[in-house]
């Protein structure tokens, strides 16, 4: 498996795992995509840049983001739109995207930045990448499928 | 959020459009947002990372976007948003938000661009920012952008 992927497929699992309480159960295989991912319902992106440029994108059905929020926060929430349902994927993100980048930086030097994480949901939004190939892996839980996307720019 | 920070994008915008014919940008509303609810069709959004640390969102109706291609692309008729198309939308924000980086770097700041992801779909909501959102609505010949900044200063 590509070293470049790794450390996200793995702080995935752990980081999901210890914040929530959820197993999470990740495919061992994994999907060469496209340039456009549909969305399962609730989606989180973060870029980022460095010697090299790339993104990584965690995207999952409404149901698991609700179970995720409430299990992190210990409050019932019901709608996906809901402000604290919106910042707990993209904080959850933030710390999964931020966990694999230290592997990255500390075991082939990248000197990779986050941006912030972006949050999004609505009706099927379809999320492009122009010139950026990408892999996906495909998860499920006892509350709902997610899946995770890395890209990264090629070199040059 | 200071102004200094706001204007290079919105001047970036206008250089790269002026380039490729689109004349006489002018703005025409300035707000606050903790949420960025878009009802238009395409957005594109590129993140900041550097002195700065952020995402800035550009969004606009499919016309919008098929007339901007259309400019890019000396005129050529753009009937649907196509890959080419899309593609031309997410060079669009990276030459946009590369040429505001090199005006925030005339002032000092040093900045790095993320690329670009485009979101297509209707009636969605983004948060690109945990603090603040700026949005700045623009009327070009091509019809009305919106320029959404969310930098965390």
């Amino acid at each position: 498996m590509d070293s470049l992927y790794k450390p996200f497929i793995e702080s995935t699992a752990n980081i999901i795992g210890q914040m929530t309480g959820l197993h999470i159960d990740l495919s061992d295989q994994v999907c060469e995509e496209g340039q456009e991912i549909s969305s399962l319902g609730v989606t989180s992106i973060v870029t980022f840049a460095g010697v090299r440029r790339g993104r990584f994108l965690i995207d999952m059905v409404p149901e698991l983001a609700i179970k995720i929020t409430n299990n992190i926060t210990g409050v019932e929430y019901k709608d996906v739109r809901e402000y604290d349902v919106l910042t707990s994927i993209a904080e959850l993100n933030n710390i999964i995207a931020g966990d694999a980048i230290t592997v990255l930086n500390d075991e082939l030097k990248l000197s990779l930045r986050l941006a912030p994480p972006i949050v999004l949901c609505g009706k099927e939004p379809i999320i492009s990448i122009p010139k950026l190939s990408s892999v996906t892996i495909h998860g499920s839980s006892d509350h709902g499928d997610l899946k995770i996307n890395i890209a990264f720019e090629k070199e040059g | 959020m200071d102004i200094k920070y706001i204007l290079p994008f919105l001047d970036g915008l206008k250089n790269i459009l002026e380039q490729f014919g689109m004349v006489g940008i002018e703005r025409s509303g300035l707000y606050k947002k903790d949420y960025m609810a878009v009802d238009k069709d395409v957005t594109a959004i590129i993140g900041i990372v550097g002195e700065l640390r952020g995402n800035v969102a550009y969004s606009m109706s499919q016309d919008t976007a098929k007339n901007i291609v259309s400019s890019m692309m000396m005129g050529m008729p753009v009937e649907e948003l196509d890959e080419v198309a899309r593609s031309g939308i997410g060079e669009l924000s990276n030459m946009v938000t590369g040429n505001a980086s090199i005006l925030l770097s005339e002032n000092d700041v040093n900045v790095d661009i993320t690329p670009p992801s485009i979101v297509f779909g209707s009636d969605i909501y983004f948060i690109i920012s945990s603090v603040d959102t700026i949005t700045v609505d623009l009327k070009t010949p091509a019809g009305e952008v919106e320029v959404n900044i969310g930098l965390e200063i």
